[in-house]
């Protein structure tokens, strides 16, 4: 009976939509597997357990000092930024009270864009000043068992810097940590804290001059960044689905590809600040 | 003109063109009241008794009290008996006294009954001052800007099945204030969750279950359907929870009277008879102009739009204001649809010609006379279309004008059938693998199974439930097993793969170019039949002609012309063996478990020219087939036997045909669907086998092992088709067995009997 069952199973889900993504990881794993990389685990960087009240989770740490150049600019020019040129473009006229050093720069790797209770988010990146360096810090789930502990972590940064940045999380990171968190039934102020969506500004600011406002045209055009042979943001969701199955995926990249991303942000604060 | 002189009318056959075949008279019956219960919140009271509800009937008082008590009740009573009130009262006692954070969510199958369930309630609320309670619909029409507020305050929330499985489970974090504060859940029309929509809408509630008890809300459920035989069965296996069955209705009836009218033989040789349609023109002529307002239900919305246009006419003849008439279907756009209800329960229309769309229960206040064009085509509908007349003291008719066909024909003759016989059983399979393992994967996104609070994995009562999890973690691997738990770790969104009903959202929009609006719109498996280019489209009884179909786009282009006839194409089913999975022989025959391909194509149409139904030209359809895939079992007979059952080449397929048909009949009772998701076709010589064939197949894209069932049950069925044949007391055929013999030919019986004793050897 159990075996008639499953073959019932796999008969009728032979062509359904899971298997044409499948066939996609498949691809993409064979072309990682030409590049070397078959057979082992794919490391993850190196960083600390944290724990907290809702179990462990892994968080990597890296810290800068504020001369530590990004593209053109050291990320210290954030500190000194024209926060009335910011509130026009935030068009916040409380800006004044927005302390930068109260920010919580934050951008997440989630395992799809459509949205849902089901889109988990595997990796939060926050970075924050704490006094003369910049400290970048990537929750990271070893296990979907990590996850309540790593969004605790985030609640907890987010208390210690409520005001958020990031591109474009308006309307999407900030949804995505907060339905997690209520499927997690833990309370934090992911949605009601100030919260500075660099993606609006930088469509007030250039729109006219750039081809479109995607962040890594915005990064190339106007912060001098280029990245070199990094992960596009969109194969990330299967590298980390590969890797929590069968250890294969490359996260060791969607790291990479999300520190970037973080220190982008801050930058741009600078730059649109100016 | 009053219903008895009507009655006086018809008897005679003055004028009109029928006989009086039967009559049954349900005489008037009193109400028994109650009074309201104690319990109840004194301003609602003091609102219902505003709208001069000053006494409850007993079974609305009963299942009031039965669902404040915290039981779930399931009302079933027909069309006009004060249902709703049963589940308003406890639900709108519980939000005027909790207030703010209590809520509750009505699921209705269609826009058009939720939107007439959001006037009645804020008009309720608002004569009770309560204006801090909200009631809001959330559907596919609810503007985007307002969809937050609403889904942050609404304390009622209305909305169907697909919304709810599409939209609002998968999103369960952004209705936290709902399913926290959930007290009762309300399923309205609870009759028309059957077959395969019915199995899926079983495991939406699974799922919806499981979504209430992580935010702790356990609420009470109400399921209110019209008359079925099995209220209490069909509930509990929808909800699986111990329902209390209420199915005694209290309200006031005056007298109906059915009339069974038999249009006249055309010709004794031929057995045609005066059309239905031309006989329920007749009567229009006599009730136009009167103020018996009178529903005319046809069986499709051509139909409608054909008898819409004489009624017009005849309208007109009588100097009868054309404001009076309408016509009412599935396809007109939702304003277009709300006037007509309101100009009906105001009384400003007087005659409607409807579909099946208006046996759903929209209120559009009682009516005096409901004339059915041909039998409805099951006993539960044909009573839900009669319940649209009859008011509280006065008589009402219902008039059955039966077609030719051999089920109308049966009726007359044997009107017992309606009255005497058991009503259609609802049936409905939530165990079925496929709907199930679909939905456990929409599931565990919206939830980890195996969370804490919970033993290991539930889903209601799934049967299997390791196994499917197990299926969906190694073989495709979208969820991730950790200890006791499962993680959902696809990439897409999963409800959208899913779709309760194979047929919903793929619209056509119709345009009319000479005003650049939209007409109406039309589902796209019917739009080839209905929409093709040339094809006369009808709306409120004009005429408008499709000029151009952009089939990719979805879109006609229709514009108003004036003409002389209607349209109507003409199809063809081919079912072509794709793979043999399993064969078992038998003495006569080998059971062929197989994967088919169905197409139907509309090859050509003709044009018939109004009153006369004289073909007054042909077109050709040039579309692409609607198309799907599917499983089937297929009976192929051995081609000795089938000499022997004198089913040899170009011989009388009627017999094959008969038993086709009997089997379409009898497979609801062995593998609980709905009679439309099962096809049979039968093929004298099959092209694949070479050999007279039976095919059974699941009338649903990609099947859902309904046909499966039937390959492993169909000795079962074969056997019931033998009984119910030789004890039917016809001689050559009727409906009731095999079809007439006129459809099935005079040794039809006898042929049949032999391939059923033969493949039963």
């Amino acid at each position: 009976m159990k075996r008639a069952f499953g073959e019932r199973l796999r008969r009728a889900f032979r062509d359904s939509d899971e298997g044409a993504s499948e066939s996609l990881r498949d691809a993409l794993r064979r072309r990682e597997q030409r590049l070397g990389q078959s057979g082992e685990r794919v490391e993850i960087p190196a960083g600390r357990v944290v724990e907290n009240e809702r179990g462990s989770c892994f968080v990597r740490e890296l810290r800068y000092p504020l001369e530590t150049i990004h593209g053109d600019l050291p990320l210290g020019a954030a500190c000194n930024v024209d926060s009335t040129r910011l509130a026009v473009l935030a068009k916040l006229p409380e800006m004044g009270e927005f302390d930068l050093s109260k920010c919580l720069f934050l951008d997440t790797e989630t395992t799809g864009l459509s949205g849902g209770v089901g889109t988990i988010v595997f990796m939060v990146g926050l970075g924050f000043f704490d006094g003369e360096e910049f400290v970048l810090e990537q929750a990271f789930l070893r296990s979907y068992g990590d996850e309540p502990s790593a969004l605790i972590h985030t609640a907890r940064r987010l208390k210690q810097y409520p005001n958020l940045v990031t591109f474009v999380g308006k309307c999407f990171d900030r949804h995505r940590i907060a339905a997690r968190m209520a499927v997690h039934k833990i309370r934090s102020r992911v949605l009601t804290s100030h919260h500075l969506d660099l993606y609006y500004m930088a469509q007030r600011a250039w729109k006219s001059e750039l081809p479109d406002v995607k962040l890594q045209t915005v990064e190339r055009h106007k912060l001098g960044v280029h990245r070199e042979d990094d992960m596009p943001g969109s194969e990330a969701p299967i590298a980390f689905l590969d890797w929590i199955r069968d250890g294969s995926g490359r996260v060791d990249r969607v790291f990479e590809h999300n520190r970037l991303d973080v220190l982008t942000l801050v930058t741009l604060l600078a730059a649109l600040g100016r | 003109m009053s219903v008895v002189e009507l009655i006086d009318l018809l008897r005679e056959g003055r004028d009109i063109p029928v006989s009086l075949a039967a009559q049954h008279t349900v005489p008037p019956r009193p109400a028994r009241f109650a009074s309201y219960p104690e319990w109840i919140h004194a301003g609602l009271r003091e609102a219902l008794e505003a709208r001069g509800i000053l006494e409850l009937y007993e079974h609305q008082c009963e299942a009031a009290d039965a669902l404040h008590r915290g039981e779930h009740v399931v009302v079933a009573t027909p069309t006009a008996s004060g249902k709703s009130l049963c589940y308003h009262i406890p639900v709108l006692d519980h939000l005027f006294r909790e207030g703010g954070d209590a809520r509750a969510l009505y699921l209705f199958p269609t826009k058009a009954l939720a939107r007439d369930q959001m006037a009645e309630l804020e008009s309720i609320l608002k004569a009770s001052g309560r204006e801090d309670l909200t009631v809001a619909v959330y559907d596919g029409d609810t503007p985007p800007a307002t969809r937050r507020a609403l889904r942050e305050s609404g304390s009622l929330v209305i909305t169907n099945p697909h919304m709810l499985h599409a939209g609002i489970l998968p999103n369960h974090t952004k209705w936290q204030g709902l399913f926290t504060g959930l007290r009762y859940i309300v399923i309205d029309e609870m009759h028309t969750l059957s077959g395969v929509y019915g199995s899926h809408v079983a495991n939406v509630i699974r799922r919806l279950k499981r979504i209430c008890a992580h935010y702790g809300s356990d609420p009470v459920f109400c399921a209110a359907s019209a008359t079925i035989s099995n209220p209490g069965e069909h509930g509990r296996r929808l909800l699986e929870l111990p329902v209390k069955v209420i199915d005694e209705d209290s309200s006031a009836a005056g007298a109906k009277h059915y009339m069974f009218l038999n249009p006249h033989l055309m010709s004794e040789t031929s057995g045609l008879r005066v059309p239905a349609v031309e006989a329920a023109r007749q009567i229009a002529r006599q009730l136009v102009a009167t103020d018996l307002q009178t529903i005319y239900f046809c069986r499709s919305r051509n139909t409608v739009e054909v008898f819409l246009k004489y009624i017009r006419d005849e309208a007109k003849r009588a100097n009868v204001d054309q404001e009076r008439v309408a016509g009412y279907r599935g396809g007109y756009l939702p304003n277009l649809r709300r006037k007509i209800e309101s100009g009906l329960s105001s009384g400003a229309i007087t005659t409607v010609v409807a579909t099946s769309a208006l046996e759903l229960g929209i209120d559009i206040g009682s009516l005096d006379v409901c004339v059915l064009v041909g039998y409805p085509g099951t006993v539960s509908s044909t009573f839900q279309r009669a319940g649209r007349v009859g008011r509280r003291n006065k008589e009402s008719a219902v008039i059955f004008l039966a077609r030719s066909f051999a089920m109308d024909q049966y009726l007359m003759t044997n009107p017992g059938y309606l009255f005497d016989e058991p009503r259609e059983m609802v049936s409905i399979d939530p165990q079925n693998p496929i709907i199930l393992t679909n939905h456990v994967k929409c599931s565990a996104f919206e939830l980890p199974f195996g969370m804490d609070g919970e033993k290991g994995p539930e889903f209601g009562q799934a049967e299997h439930l390791d196994q499917v999890l197990d299926f969906l973690t190694d073989d495709l691997r979208l969820l991730v097993r950790e200890g006791k738990r499962y993680h959902f770790t696809g990439l897409t969104y999963p409800a959208q793969g899913v779709s309760l009903n194979a047929a919903d959202m793929d619209n056509v929009v119709i345009m009319d170019t000479s005003t650049g609006t939209v007409l109406g719109e039309v589902d796209r498996p019917s739009a080839i039949v209905e929409v093709y280019e040339g094809a006369i489209y009808g709306h409120q009884g004009e005429q408008y002609q499709v000029e151009e179909f952009h089939y990719a786009d979805r879109r006609a282009n229709v514009r108003r012309v004036d003409v002389d006839y209607y349209t109507e194409a003409d199809t063809e089913t081919e079912v072509r063996v794709l793979h043999v999975d399993e064969t078992v022989p038998f003495a006569t025959y080998e059971s062929h478990r197989s994967e088919v391909h169905v197409s139907t194509l509309a090859r050509a149409f003709k044009k018939i020219r109004f009153y006369t139904r004289e073909n007054v030209g042909i077109g050709e359809i040039n579309l692409p087939p609607e198309e799907f895939e599917t499983e089937a079992c297929i009976l192929a007979l051995e081609e000795s036997f089938a000499v022997e059952a004198g089913l040899h080449r170009g011989a009388d397929a009627g017999g094959l045909r008969g038993v086709g048909e009997l089997i379409q009949g009898l497979v609801p009772l062995f593998v609980r669907v709905d009679p439309a998701d099962v096809k049979v076709s039968t093929e004298l010589c099959h092209p694949h086998f070479d050999r007279p064939t039976i095919t059974i197949y699941d009338q649903i894209p990609n099947g859902v092992g309904l046909s499966e069932k039937i390959f492993s049950c169909h000795r079962e069925i074969l056997q019931a088709a033998l009984g119910l044949t030789r004890k039917c007391a016809c001689t050559t055929g009727c409906p009731s067995c095999i079809g007439p013999s006129r459809d099935q030919g005079r040794r039809g019986k006898g042929l049949a009997l032999a391939v059923l004793t033969g493949l039963l050897r």
